[in-house]
């Protein structure tokens, strides 16, 4: 019985060091001048909240945390950043419509007020992602701001 | 002899084999297009009431639009986007009887957010077009929709 549950044990521990074999691709790329921040000028406090709630999951530049490499957690991490990034991808901003920035920049005002963004997982992991009321509020301000700078010079 | 004919015809109505042809083969025909007939009277008012409620009711999108495409929002979008809906994400995303009155930004960002849920193919959702395939967007009808939200974004802007 006990060499049982020791040879059991053993195999749970070789199939999780082989899972850290199959690691995801990492989300690492160069900021180009398609970057939000190369884009337009966001002030440090509306970059400081992007960077630390949205930017891992909506750009192409993750700050990863050493359990992030471990499998289990990295295929969760990197199907969040896959499908986070097919909605908004701050890194290729630059690329996106004038309409469909507007819309985005609406959207992640309704996200964020909604409390649907951050996703719950990442907030509860990282404390400095949970947004108090004033920082949507002025998250929200900002949006505004560049929206309707969006709409002054008539681009296309 | 009657009761008798009644049971076969009802066994060759609903393809039960074995019946052999004693004279009742005759009624049984008649019954069979009586009742056909029957069925055919009772659903007359239903079908008519359905028809009717199918036509168009165009006062309902305020926001002005080409007949063609206000149809295909009635059709295919305007019962889970209006007023009365209970899903408060669907009427937040897109609410046709407040469309016309949101400032040109909220415009502009509802219209982005129609062509990418129809390029997606997302609306109207999967799980409602699997339970009712006639829910779907035809090609033509997608089409149609995009081209529009697309013009009309371009011209709001312009504004
Ligand atoms: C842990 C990863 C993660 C973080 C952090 C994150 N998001 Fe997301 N986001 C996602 C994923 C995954 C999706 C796509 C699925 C969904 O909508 O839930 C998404 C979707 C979105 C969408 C599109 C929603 C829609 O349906 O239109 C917006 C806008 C958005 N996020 C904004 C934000 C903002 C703003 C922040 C920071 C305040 C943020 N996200 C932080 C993972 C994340
Ligand atoms: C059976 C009900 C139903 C029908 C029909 C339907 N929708 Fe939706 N719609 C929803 C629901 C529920 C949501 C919110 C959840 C979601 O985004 O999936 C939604 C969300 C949306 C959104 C907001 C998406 C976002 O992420 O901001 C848009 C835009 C939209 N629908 C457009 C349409 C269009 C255009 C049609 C017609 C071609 C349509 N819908 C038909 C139920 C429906």
């Amino acid at each position: 019985m006990k060499k049982i549950l020791r040879l059991g044990g053993l195999l749970l521990v070789a199939v999780f060091l082989a899972m850290q074999f199959f690691q995801p691709e990492r989300n690492s790329g160069e900021v180009t001048a398609a970057h939000l921040y190369r884009q337009t000028q966001v002030p440090p406090g509306v970059q400081r909240m992007l960077n630390n709630a949205c930017m891992d999951c909506h750009s192409n530049q993750t700050n990863y945390d050493w359990y992030h490499r471990l499998a289990l957690v990295s295929w969760l991490i990197s199907q969040h950043i896959t499908e986070g990034k097919q909605e908004l991808n701050f890194s290729e901003w630059g690329s996106l419509s004038v309409i469909d920035r507007i819309g985005l920049l609406e959207d992640m005002s309704g996200e964020v007020k909604r409390g649907a963004m951050p996703l719950k997982s990442y907030s509860f992991i990282h404390h400095e992602a949970r947004l108090s009321t004033a920082q949507v509020d002025s998250l929200a301000e900002w949006i505004r701001h560049y929206q309707e700078g969006l709409l002054l010079p008539v681009s296309e | 002899m009657h009761a008798l004919n009644k049971i076969t015809c009802w066994e060759v109505f609903t393809g039960a084999p074995n019946y052999s042809s004693d004279g009742w083969a005759f009624n049984c025909e008649i019954m069979i297009k009586q009742a056909h007939l029957f069925v055919l009277l009772m659903a007359l008012p239903g079908a008519t009431a359905a028809f009717a409620q199918e036509a168009p009711k165009p006062e309902k999108i305020t926001y002005p639009m080409p007949g063609q495409v206000k149809t295909v929002m009635i059709n295919k979008c305007y019962d889970c986007h209006y007023d009365g809906e209970r899903d408060e994400e669907a009427k937040a995303g897109l609410n046709f009887n407040t469309l016309d009155q949101l400032g040109k930004i909220k415009q502009l960002a509802v219209f982005s957010n129609i062509q990418k849920e129809i390029e997606k193919g997302a609306m109207p959702p999967k799980k409602f077009v699997t339970k009712y395939p006639k829910a779907a967007l035809t090609k033509e009808e997608a089409d149609l929709l995009v081209e529009w939200v697309k013009k009309e974004s371009a011209a709001l802007l312009k504004q």
